[in-house]
């Protein structure tokens, strides 16, 4: 007979064990879902899994992975914050398309400016966008007790509508383009690629800092252990002498301004402008909710799942073009991925005891 | 202008009644506890389902009758054949649901996180099958349009036609089982035990009630509506066909309607008509004042969006009332205390 | 004649413990038998077999001279086992009838109503079955309890600690039921840790200690102390209290009115303990909430700590101007259940000296700290980095006083000091409690338990339906005017 019982002590393989089930359970589901997929399962699996160096340039796929886990890993670690703390953001597509919209704002309201020097600055008000749009659910949140989750979510659609708006109406750009869209920004506000020719451009390196910043302080500082203590416990968090209102402030400007930060780096980075939102908004934010999930909300772990994933979609998209593969195997390997890590998450708190006993193992109280 | 405020109810009850599907399933989902954030992908699972076994049925039939050459575009639909499809749209709809209460239940994963999980899973699985599913590329078939519950002609009947005659099989079982549903809540042994279920697990399972069992069972039963509600998107709500992502947020709509009727039977009823009704006025009030601004344009079309957000900060400055009708327990994860 | 039921030589072994050596226990049809025994005595696991949720590893239950074997609580229930449990399984949300009716596997019809009624006016408790359960005080609530108990028609009835939350008043209407039922014929096992209620209403006793049965005897032969060294071994030292030196007032209340509580006037000289009685559910909570900074008060002036203004300052204000709290629920309020002891001993430690330098946590300091207070409060534990709820009520208990009384705080208030907590852990506590109060820090205890505030407090005042009476020195008071405080009208005692 199986048993599961609570752990009383937490060594490596209590964090380690379910990952690694979770793993192997990916794999292998992975492998079944190609073989469902696939006409050649073997083949396009180990295509799959070696595509960079199958692709003409190895680099120019490791650009595309960087840069996908960079915008995906910022916006996970960020809403991590406020999952960590049961404040529930799922609204960070809306945060990341104000923080573009912010962004181009702020380029036509300095004036257009033609300099490279005028990119924090863009940044900068990426990240206000983000904060401001996020914001609004924590206001309802804290103000009118509005769960916290549905706003946040309705408020991505909303957003959506906005960046229709802006590129059909005030910022409207070439009439002739087969899609509403502003006008490019200046070649200079472009972020410059590292290494000629590929997507890991500086974006990725500033995503990677502020990520840096966050781990810090999600690990080791006052606030942080104030957001572990909100997690499950809310009467702890008050005993303690936390404002459980500043954890949803917070939490909502924390994840609100990365998900700014990726919008402003996005714009500048990838397309130069801003597009519909049909065009513009590709899921990254709905995406870095089951990343910061796949990482545990560890930042550690965020970032290893970030690779992970990305590494998977991008090479999913290789074998679509290559073998005709449908690319949606990416999203199913991503939920297994999911689902394992979190069927097996609960394997940190319990064991799996063979051998026969009941479920209690408290002594009698 | 009374045509027109007819058309518009009629578009409202065809709009309506997805949601109304989709919130009653999860409604008793959440009386017993549980909070499942996968109602869209649910939807979409189930809508591709029972598209795919309308195309089926009706071409199987066709095959049987005609022979090989066969086009899809001449075949009808019987009611049968719709009511076969709704069946796989609902079995498939609780397969997937099942999923989320084994992760949650037996595996004891967060409730928001599997939610979501399934939500992403519904999408990425009814895109990749919907473009191929044993060589067949939904998203170019073409099925018959389903017949109405009564002869046409009675559509033409002054105000009942079309907001009675008309209608989907789905709409008159849509009422149904909202009925259904509150009788079952509040009248029967079976519905009083979900309530304790959600309002307290601990006791519950204390008292001897199955709190996995009777949660497993809601999940499925509100997966089986999410899926109905996604087929009635997907068959029956404009004419049959499959597109990716058809459902546009209809489920988190759903989800927002629990909110708003504070898990009241009655009152989703309510809210889920008062969202149809925003609903098919945007596209009709373009129409009319086809000289209205771009602002008021995009925010007639994010208006649905907007409205469930200004209704929840209404609703929500009432803690009492939330307090009396909102399961207690619910999104915990149930542990056996020993 | 044989026994109503009887329990063989019940054993059951959990990883580490043997929580029933050996067992044997009878109950005959017309007694109360009492089942005595600390926390940890095996009484909570021999409750467990008879209810079904857990099985001996070996031994016999005998109902009415045929072996049998008990594998759920249905089960239990058609046997005729009814179970009245200490934490109630009831619905806040729903009606007093649907709880009941839960109880008994049914939806609540007009047949079950009238029963229900019936029910309650034959034995003296009085319900209505369409209060919703989050309305009624503590009292009520177990009527409910017993009342589902009885419609399942029991032969046995089985109460684990019934008298913990009621007045002395709702305590003896209580007996007066159960005497009702024994006289029926009924078995009744009556499972407390009030010697002198098992003294008066008890036929027979059965003591458990570390598993093991020590005594069977008639208590009423017995006295307290007789039964008292039975159940832990050595007899407890009755304390004496220190000598009166109290200084000047470091915690005062001066007219608090809030929705839940109204405290005219209270005020707490170093070197005393001040206790505060009530019956549960009469504003405790929200005493404590507001003493603590949880809850802030309407204005500033309301609460003085130290001689300073607190009364819109939170928690960590308050702890800054000398103030510590422990609050009445262990796990979720005092301490993070999956958190280590480490991370728990951060919990009330953010504003003291050298635990964080802007913003940044030692660590090393606090994992030193946690050890401290494991070894100078006599907390048992596998290791200061093991969770936080796998300790026992007991030590989990010793380590959040530990971690305030460390302070050596000026003002220290506590809810409920030992609720739940094994008779050893208990009487360490509250000897530490008097130790420093004697030092010379003011405290105020919030407690239900009668015979602790008589053992700890120097002045009580009473708590009754959100209302603080004015306090008076404890000798002065009677377990029979207190509990004319605790139940009697409000109004008349503010005029």
């Amino acid at each position: 007979m199986i048993r599961i019982v609570p752990r009383t002590q937490f060594g490596f393989w209590a964090t380690a064990f379910p990952l690694l089930l979770a793993f192997s359970i990916t794999v292998v589901v992975g492998f079944l879902v190609m073989v469902a997929m696939s006409e050649q399962p073997l083949s396009d699996t180990w295509t799959l899994l070696t595509f960079p160096w199958q692709a003409r340039t190895a680099s120019v796929q490791w650009g595309f992975v960087l840069q996908k886990s960079s915008y995906l890993a910022i916006m996970a670690v960020g809403l991590s914050i406020g999952f960590r703390a049961n404040v529930w953001n799922i609204g960070a597509e809306g945060q990341f398309a104000f923080g573009s919209i912010a962004a181009f704002a702020a380029y036509l309201l300095f004036g257009m400016p033609d300099t490279t020097w005028f990119l924090p600055v863009m940044l900068l008000f990426g990240i206000l966008g983000g904060i401001a749009w996020a914001l609004i659910p924590a206001a309802l949140r804290v103000w009118a007790n509005t769960n916290e989750l549905l706003t946040s979510l309705m408020l991505v659609y909303v957003a959506a509508n906005v960046l229709n708006y802006v590129t059909t109406g005030p910022w409207k750009g070439d009439p002739k383009a087969g899609q509403a869209e502003s006008d490019p920004i200046h070649e200079s506000l472009r972020i410059a690629s590292i290494i000629e020719r590929t997507d890991f451009h500086w974006g990725v390196i500033i995503s990677a800092g502020a990520i840096l910043v966050l781990a810090f302080v999600v690990l080791f500082t006052t606030f942080g252990y104030s957001l572990r203590v909100a997690q499950n416990t809310p009467r702890a968090q008050k005993f303690a002498g936390f404002s459980p209102q500043m954890t949803v402030w917070m939490s909502f400007a924390l994840s609100g301004a990365t998900a700014g930060l990726a919008g402003a780096i996005f714009l500048s980075a990838e397309t130069g402008k801003l597009i519909q939102s049909e065009n513009y908004l590709n899921g990254l934010g709905f995406t870095a909710i089951v990343i910061a999930f796949l990482g545990r909300l560890h930042p550690i772990g965020i970032v290893a799942a970030a690779l992970l994933i990305s590494y998977v979609n991008v090479g999913a998209t290789y074998v679509q073009s290559a073998s005709q593969v449908d690319d949606a195997v990416a999203d199913l390997v991503q939920v297994t991925a999911l689902f394992a890590v979190l069927g097996t998450a609960f394997l940190s708190q319990y064991r799996i005891v063979f051998g026969k006993a009941d479920l209690s193992t408290e002594g009698a109280v | 202008m009374s045509d027109l405020v007819i058309q518009i109810l009629a578009a409202s009850m065809l709009l309506a009644t997805p949601l109304l599907l989709a919130a009653i399933g999860e409604l008793v989902v959440e009386k017993s506890g549980v909070i499942n954030l996968g109602v869209e992908g649910m939807m979409l699972i189930g809508g591709l389902a029972g598209f795919i076994g309308l195309y089926q049925l009706q071409s199987s039939t066709c095959t049987m009758l005609i022979g090989e050459n066969c086009f899809a575009s001449e075949n009808s639909v019987n009611q049968f054949q719709y009511i076969g499809s709704l069946l796989v749209a609902a079995i498939v709809g609780a397969m997937a649901a099942a999923l989320f209460g084994f992760l949650t239940q037996y595996f004891r994963a967060n409730h928001i996180a599997a939610g979501l999980g399934l939500t992403v899973l519904g999408a990425g699985l009814s895109n990749s099958l919907g473009g191929n599913f044993f060589g067949v590329d939904y998203t170019s078939a073409i099925v018959a349009s389903v017949p109405p519950l009564f002869p046409e002609s009675w559509g033409d009947v002054p105000v009942v036609g079309p907001l009675l005659f008309s209608q989907n099989l789905l709409v008159p079982f849509s009422f149904v089982m909202l009925a259904a549903v509150w009788f079952f809540l509040n009248r029967t042994r079976a519905g009083l035990v979900v309530r304790a279920v959600g309002e307290n697990h601990h006791s519950a399972y204390a008292l001897g009630y199955p709190v996995i069992l009777v949660r497993m069972l809601t999940i499925m039963f509100g997966g089986a509506m999410a899926g109905l509600a996604g087929a009635f998107i997907v068959i029956a709500q404009i004419a049959p066909k499959w597109t990716e992502g058809i459902t546009v947020g209809k489920g988190w709509l759903a989800l927002a309607l629990i909110l708003f009727s504070t898990w009241r039977p009655g009152r989703v009823l309510l809210g889920a008509y008062l969202f149809g009704i925003v609903l098919a006025l945007e596209p009709r009030l373009k129409a009319i004042f086809s000289n209205m601004s771009l602002e008021l344009s995009y925010f007639l079309t994010a208006l649905p969006y907007i409205v469930p957000v200004v209704v929840l900060v209404m609703i929500s400055r009432n803690p009492v009332m939330i307090r009396r009708n909102a399961p207690a327990s619910l999104g915990q994860t149930f542990e056996p205390r020993s | 004649m044989t026994s109503l039921l009887s329990l063989e030589r019940i054993t059951k072994a959990y990883p580490g413990v043997l929580a029933n050596d050996a067992v044997d226990f009878a109950v005959e049809r017309g007694e109360i038998h009492a089942l005595l025994g600390e926390n940890g005595a095996g009484k909570s696991t021999l409750m467990k077999v008879l209810s079904g949720l857990t099985k001996p590893d070996s031994g016999q239950i005998v109902w009415k001279g045929d072996e049998t074997t008990i594998s759920s609580p249905q089960g239990s229930k058609a046997l005729g086992i009814g179970m009245v449990h200490q934490h109630f399984a009831l619905f806040d949300g729903m009606s007093v009838g649907e709880n009941i009716a839960l109880g008994l596997g049914g939806q609540l019809d007009d047949t079950r109503r009238t029963r229900i009624i019936e029910m309650s006016e034959k034995y003296g408790l009085p319900l209505d079955p369409d209060a919703l359960v989050f309305t009624l005080s503590a009292g009520e609530k177990q009527r409910i309890e017993i009342v589902r108990a009885l419609l399942g028609e029991p032969e046995l009835l089985i109460l684990d600690e019934p008298t913990s939350v009621l007045t002395p008043q709702e305590a003896d209407a209580l007996f007066a039921t159960l005497r009702l039922l024994r006289d029926e014929g009924r078995g009744l096992v009556f499972i407390s840790h009030k010697l002198n209620e098992v003294r008066a209403l008890c036929e027979r006793a059965t003591i458990l200690r570390g598993g093991k049965v020590v005594a069977t005897c008639v208590p009423a032969e017995k006295s307290a102390e007789e039964i008292a060294e039975m159940m832990i071994g050595t007899r407890p030292v009755p304390t004496a209290k220190g000598q009166q030196n109290l200084g000047d007032v470091a915690l005062e209340v001066k007219d608090l009115r809030t929705k839940d509580v109204r405290v005219p006037a209270l005020a707490v000289r170093r070197g005393e303990i001040m206790g505060v009685a009530g019956v549960a559910g009469n504003g405790q909570e929200a005493l404590y909430a507001y003493l603590s900074g949880e809850d802030l008060a309407p204005q500033a002036n309301a609460i003085w700590l130290n001689g300073v203004e607190a009364g819109r300052s939170g928690p960590s204000q308050r702890r800054a101007l000398g103030g510590a709290f422990v609050p009445e629920e262990r796990l979720g309020h005092a301490a993070v259940p999956d958190f280590s002891l480490i991370d728990n001993t951060l919990l009330s430690n953010l504003g003291t000296d050298g635990f964080q330098r802007r913003g940044l946590i030692n660590w090393t300091l606090t994992r030193e700290h946690a050890t401290e207070i494991c070894d100078g409060y006599d907390v048992r534990h596998a290791g200061v980095t093991g969770r936080a709820a796998s300790l026992s009520g007991g030590n989990l208990q010793k380590f959040i006083v530990g971690r305030e009384l460390i302070k050596q705080p000026e003002v220290l208030v506590v809810n409920q000091p030992t609720w739940g907590v094994d008779m050893g852990s208990a009487t360490n506590i509250r000897d530490q409690l008097k130790a420093l109060a004697e030092s010379g820090s003011a405290l105020l205890v919030i407690s239900q338990d009668l015979d602790e505030l008589f053992d700890l407090a120097d002045r009580l005042c009473v708590l009754n339906h959100g209302h603080l009476s004015e306090a008076k020195p404890t000798h002065e008071w009677t377990a029979e005017t207190l509990g004319v405080a605790m139940t009697g009208d409000v109004q008349e005692q503010a005029a």
